[in-house]
């Protein structure tokens, strides 16, 4: 049931007053500032033992890992990768826990490694998509990212349907799918005969993952966007 | 249904953008879903206080509703605005780049077909691994 009030102070304000924190600022220059290590093409090799590292790591012990994106295909030595968090069991990790493991992502894909590369961790309490499904533009998709400056912008700007603080350096925001900038670049598939954009399956990091190559689900598949 | 509270009466942003010949306001909102405070942004075709309350009702009708789209449920993605593309926002970005509601033509659909308008997610950088 719905009611109105007004004995809660905007947060809006408040919280976007408070960007950049100290530690935000910090995570700013560290993680995504223009000094930052740009490694060239990472090899699929390179990234399979990142991920047994990550899967190894303290850090995210209480996460389950997915990887997902382009750079489940072949090929994509140039894309940067893209990594789900999803709780290890059934209760919900705690915040600060969840911006801490997305930060260590970042941070060991750009520092501690031998091969740096750009991991772009999300956390979603669901985990990822598992099953080959179309993906209608309307779709809401919830999500939990570090609050980089581009989110930050993108918060500023009213481009995030719905968002709030998550830990102290994360943001769990909603949008659309069409609204993402790679629903476009999504591949395309038939589903009882309408065409529809889909996300490729996730495939799960446990130790020793060593065939994470993506095979398109089904005939006629094509992919839009720039990466066509 | 998840429960809705509207905690403060939305207020307008002062941010607008214009598309078809129809210019579209920005409303926040601070609401609390199932215990959980968020903001909520609606863009709406009206920049008149005594508009608030529908719009108001239309929001809790929203968010009750799964908000009135295709919810995902368990489907999830890595929402990634292709991170790289970020250096471009770093450094004097915090102010807010206010400026650039003309390039609101990947927004514009917001709420009504539902179409990938001007090719969609203009600002995002790249996608999902730019």
């Amino acid at each position: 049931m719905a009611r109105c009030g007004s004995e809660v102070p905007d947060p809006r304000t408040h919280w976007m007053s408070a960007w950049p924190t100290p530690r935000q600022s910090d995570m700013h220059g560290r993680l995504f500032g223009p000094d930052i290590p740009r490694g060239a093409s990472v090899s699929d090799a390179a990234v399979y033992r990142i991920l047994d590292d990550l899967r190894a790591a303290p850090e995210l012990r209480s996460f389950r890992l997915w990887l997902v994106g382009s750079r489940l295909e072949p090929g994509r030595q140039d894309s940067d990768v893209d990594l789900v968090l999803s709780p290890g069991n059934r209760s919900a990790p705690d915040e600060q826990l969840v911006a801490d493991a997305l930060w260590h992502c970042r941070e060991y894909g750009l520092y501690e490694t031998r091969d740096p590369c750009v991991i772009d961790p999300c956390f979603r309490s669901d985990g990822p998509a598992r099953d080959v499904v179309p993906l209608p533009p309307r779709a809401l998709i919830t999500t939990v990212k570090l609050l980089s400056p581009r989110m930050m912008g993108l918060a500023r700007r009213g481009r995030l349907r719905m968002w709030r603080p998550f830990g102290d350096v994360a943001l769990a925001f909603v949008r659309r799918a069409c609204d993402t900038g790679y629903y476009a670049k999504l591949p395309l598939g038939d589903f009882a005969g309408a065409r529809c954009r889909y996300l490729r399956p996730a495939v799960e990091i446990d130790s020793g993952t060593r065939h994470l190559a993506y095979r398109a689900p089904m005939d006629h598949t094509e992919t839009g966007g720039s990466h066509a | 249904m998840p429960e809705v509270t509207i905690n403060v009466p939305g207020v307008m942003t002062g941010a607008s953008f214009t598309k078809w010949g129809i210019t579209f306001y920005e409303w926040s909102f601070l609401v609390t879903i199932d215990g959980q405070v968020w903001v909520y942004t609606d863009w709406a075709d009206t920049n008149n206080p005594a508009d608030e309350p529908g719009l108001e009702q239309n929001v809790i009708e929203q968010l009750e509703n799964g908000q009135g789209d295709d919810n995902l449920g368990g489907i999830a993605y890595n929402d990634s605005p292709g991170d790289q593309g970020q250096y471009g926002d770093y450094g004097g970005e915090y102010g807010g780049d206010y400026g650039d509601y003309g390039d609101f033509g990947d927004y514009g659909d917001f709420g009504d077909d539902g179409a990938l308008a001007d090719g969609g997610g203009g600002d995002d950088g790249g996608g999902e691994s730019a």
